[in-house]
């Protein structure tokens, strides 16, 4: 209990910290929230051209994007403190979260609070919410009571891959573009319903790097996608258990990663 | 400026980009990502349509999408240089060099664009190329390099002048970001021009982000007849000329009130 | 207290390509080279010791703080910091140290600094009952009352340095490591932070270590003093002790009306340096003879201007013995 206590102290000390520029804070609020409006944008170009991406249409389009963003905004709400962590090691500021009586990566995760945390919820949500209107979701109570875990399970994989990348940090002290490329390109791929790719590639964003269950699989479960199921039908209520999974072993990576650290870092 | 001190600024900044050995074969998949993730879409939508829309084939889409990504890939940019340097004060040190601030930077963007260029795009290139098949027509690569040229330098500009902003405000990091969304949407890197409602793209037309990455790639895949290329390469030179105008007088407004308040 | 036995500490470096291409053919392959940067350092240190660590840069100092604070852990040998090995047991050592990083904060960069207090208060659990007296006592001493609602950032290097100082003690730790507190600072706030540092050291009976470049620093608080070169111990003992080796050490500053051939009649000094009529000397390894009796017969055999004898600092004599232009006996750990 007086753990917790002390890590909800840190996240408002961090929060308290980022609010002390508040209007640089709304002004980047509103920044980030047009940068992804515009990616929302560009997915609407898409679909007033096409109508429809394998059977996907706008609002099922839309709802697949708010689960990814929505997601991503309780992600960098809980691990933003991970941003930059290659830099954190190379200049020794990292070594600070070691000489105190606290777990190091609970440090560095309530570290830091930002903007794109609102963003990104508001953009997610709002997708979300109009994905659902347009689509004509069926709000049964089983979806319904679904909804949050998904959620959870989508912000566990993401908070997962982004330990994980950053655990690389450990062995190769500069990983800027492999967490860029992992974290902010792979998203990329779930931005279209993966039936999209071949089939290995849908294997990979299955079973290698599941960030299909994010939001394609759940999608297919609250739009009721019947007639395009991969590999098991099952796969779609899977995420808040392959949520746990990824963020088992991404605690492991970074448990080996301070290890390593701890007996050949300089 | 002399050439010689221009190829030096493109020199050590294309050394100090080779220095970030680990992140070289990541940088590859990462822009690899976008040209597959994009081919993967049009393959899909145009399978559905009957393999035509908006003047594209399938084929034709594919070409398109590699070279606009190779392009965009190939004109990174550090943004952060000149406003790391606006605001640790840095910048007065650039003052006091008997050198051209404005080609200073463009050296130091063509060296960081150059290594782009050889690491990233045309390895993706040649790959995409193998695997989706591209065509990109002799004929039209004359008037494709001068677009390329003023592509570049406009792109280079706009990014100068927002970088510039740093003189009047302490976070231009929202500036940056909103200069990237209206690329992402409406360079033409990851969208064609030809895919956006009929009723906007009149609009769009007075905007100058189509010059970045859509009027060089349509040029290079030979989508614009020879004879039309003259009108957008008039249309680009324009855009440069109004970027250079507006970044120079920012820049004697910035610097003069460096020199007022002392930096 | 502290006990090093034996510690070695090794590092993988790569090696970077030389030139363009050079640099290219980094991108695929990397040399790798072992560098040895703690090899072999042991010693003990008691309760309410205050002990300067010294070293040039790259001897090892940090390695071996980083160790006994649990940042790292040794390649081999062992270290225990109040009965706990720091390395395995990282975070009850945490909560036995206090840690000052000289050129960066603990504090919280945005937030006024009494709120960085209240955060570790939390984070070390202290007891509001504690934590006001330790407060009230840092902030008399330190002189911290009107700093405290400013925000961290807009502290000067001077106050700043304070108020790591306070936050690091705050929780009472039986050890204090002190890496470089004074760089950046000047005279006046060098002068302020070795008072409070002797103060502690004498009231809260807190053992200390301390790594620094200036050895004013060590000449003043410093009762023992650690040499490091190259990863080795090379000099464990009393500072006075060394200054006591060394009193013979003098340079006599001799000015010469009429410059001699040599000083073949006072066989006891030798020459060091000679600017013109002007010969820095010294007394020759293994020479006896007291000081004023070797004046008088320099005075007595050659034409004498002036003599000046000056004292050897702490100073002196290390950069000296990093010089190599003084050497140390060799030191043995077991010794």
């Amino acid at each position: 209990m007086g753990t917790i206590k002390i890590y909800w102290a840190l996240a408002m000390a961090s929060m308290r910290a980022r609010l002390q520029y508040k209007a640089s804070f709304f002004v980047l609020v509103f920044a980030v929230t047009l940068f992804y409006a515009a990616q929302l944008a560009s997915l609407f170009v898409v679909m007033s051209s096409f109508k429809q991406i394998n059977g996907w249409h706008t609002g099922d389009m839309a709802f697949l994007f708010g689960l990814l963003t929505f997601s991503l905004g309780v992600t960098t709400l809980l691990f933003n403190g991970l941003q930059n962590f290659d830099a954190l090691l190379i200049n020794g500021e990292f070594d600070r979260t070691l000489v105190r009586p606290l777990n190091p990566l609970a440090q560095l995760m309530f570290s830091r609070f930002e903007a794109s945390t609102v963003a990104h919820s508001v953009i997610g949500a709002a997708a979300l919410y109009y994905g659902a209107k347009m689509s004509g979701i069926v709000w049964t109570p089983q979806k319904a009571a679904s909804l949050p875990f998904v959620i959870v399970g989508g912000v566990l994989i993401q908070g997962g891959i982004r330990i994980f990348v950053n655990a690389v940090a450990f062995w190769t002290l500069r990983n800027a573009a492999i967490v860029h490329t992992v974290v902010f390109s792979g998203r990329e791929f779930v931005v279209y319903p993966i039936t999209i790719y071949n089939a290995g590639v849908r294997f990979f964003l299955t079973f290698v790097f599941p960030i299909a269950f994010i939001n394609f699989y759940p999608a297919q479960f609250f739009l009721d996608k019947t007639g395009e199921t991969l590999f098991h039908p099952a796969l779609r209520s899977l995420t808040p258990a392959v949520g746990l999974l990824v963020i088992t072993i991404s605690l492991y990576a970074w448990k080996a990663g301070i290890d390593h650290y701890q007996s050949s870092g300089s | 400026m002399s050439p010689a001190l221009f190829l030096k600024f493109v020199e050590v900044s294309f050394r100090k980009e080779i220095a970030y050995r680990f992140d070289y074969f990541v940088m590859i998949l990462n822009g690899f990502i976008y040209v597959f993730v994009f081919t993967s879409l049009w393959r899909t939508v145009f399978a559905a349509g009957g393999g035509t829309f908006g003047g594209f084939t399938t084929k034709s889409i594919i070409s398109y999408t590699v070279v606009a990504m190779v392009v965009r890939i190939s004109f990174s940019m550090d943004d952060g240089l000149i406003p790391g340097r606006v605001r640790d004060g840095s910048v007065s040190v650039d003052l006091i060099r008997p050198v051209s601030f404005q080609l200073m930077n463009l050296a130091q963007s063509v060296g960081y664009s150059a290594f782009h260029l050889f690491a990233r795009g045309l390895p993706i290139f040649v790959a995409s190329a193998w695997l989706f098949g591209v065509r990109v027509p002799a004929e039209g690569l004359p008037a494709a390099i001068v677009s390329l040229v003023l592509a570049y330098l406009l792109l280079f500009l706009i990014n100068f002048t927002t970088s510039l902003l740093a003189f009047w405000f302490v976070e231009i990091f929202p500036f940056t970001l909103l200069k990237y969304g209206l690329i992402n949407l409406l360079a033409g890197g990851l969208l064609p021009m030809d895919f956006f409602p009929t009723s906007v793209r009149p609009l769009l037309s007075y905007l100058p982000f189509q010059h970045i990455f859509y009027s060089p790639s349509v040029i290079l895949t030979g989508r614009v007849a020879p004879g039309n290329a003259p009108v957008i390469l008039a249309e680009q030179a324009a855009w440069v000329a109004a970027f250079a105008v507006l970044s120079a007088v920012m820049w004697r407004a910035g610097r003069n009130k460096l020199v007022i308040q002392g930096g | 207290m502290i006990e090093a036995v034996n510690l070695k500490k090794e590092f993988r470096v790569n090696e970077p390509g030389e030139g363009t291409f050079g640099a290219l053919k980094a991108l695929f392959s990397t040399r790798k080279r072992i560098i040895r940067a703690v090899d072999g350092v042991s010693f003990a240190i008691k309760r309410g010791e205050f002990v300067g660590y010294v070293g040039e840069n790259g001897a090892g100092k940090s390695t071996t703080i980083k160790i006994l604070t649990g940042i790292l852990v040794p390649s081999s040998g062992s270290a225990r910091v109040n009965g706990i090995i720091p390395y395995e047991d990282r975070r009850r050592n945490a909560a036995n140290i206090g840690v000052v990083f000289g050129q960066r904060t603990q504090l919280w960069w945005d937030l006024p600094v009494r709120e960085s207090f209240e955060m570790l208060k939390a984070i070390y659990r202290i007891k509001p009952d504690d934590f006001a007296h330790m407060m009230k006592k840092l902030s008399s001493v330190l002189d911290l009352g009107p700093m405290m609602i400013i925000p961290v950032r807009k502290l000067s290097l001077g106050q700043r340095m304070k108020c790591d100082l306070a936050a690091s003690l705050l929780h009472r730790p039986g050890v204090l490591f002190l890496d470089e507190p004074t760089i950046g600072l000047d005279v006046l706030a060098k002068e302020n932070i070795r008072t409070f540092l002797g103060e502690i050291n004498a009231t809260e009976g807190t053992t200390i270590i301390l790594t620094t470049h200036d050895m004013n620093d060590i000449e003043r608080l410093c009762g023992r003093l650690i040499m490091l070169d190259r990863g080795r111990v090379i000099y464990d003992g009393l500072t006075n002790e060394l200054k006591q080796r060394f009193a013979r050490e003098k340079l006599f500053e001799v000015e010469f009306r009429v410059r001699p051939p040599s000083l073949a009649d006072v066989p006891e000094l030798e020459v060091v340096e000679e600017r013109g009529s002007k010969l820095s000397l010294r007394f020759r390894d293994g020479a006896g003879g007291d000081l004023a009796a070797v004046i008088g017969k320099l005075a007595a055999k050659y034409d004498v201007k002036d003599v000046s004898v000056r004292e050897p600092s702490v100073e002196s004599i290390v950069r000296s013995i990093y010089e190599k232009t003084l050497s140390l006996p060799p030191y043995r750990a077991d010794g």
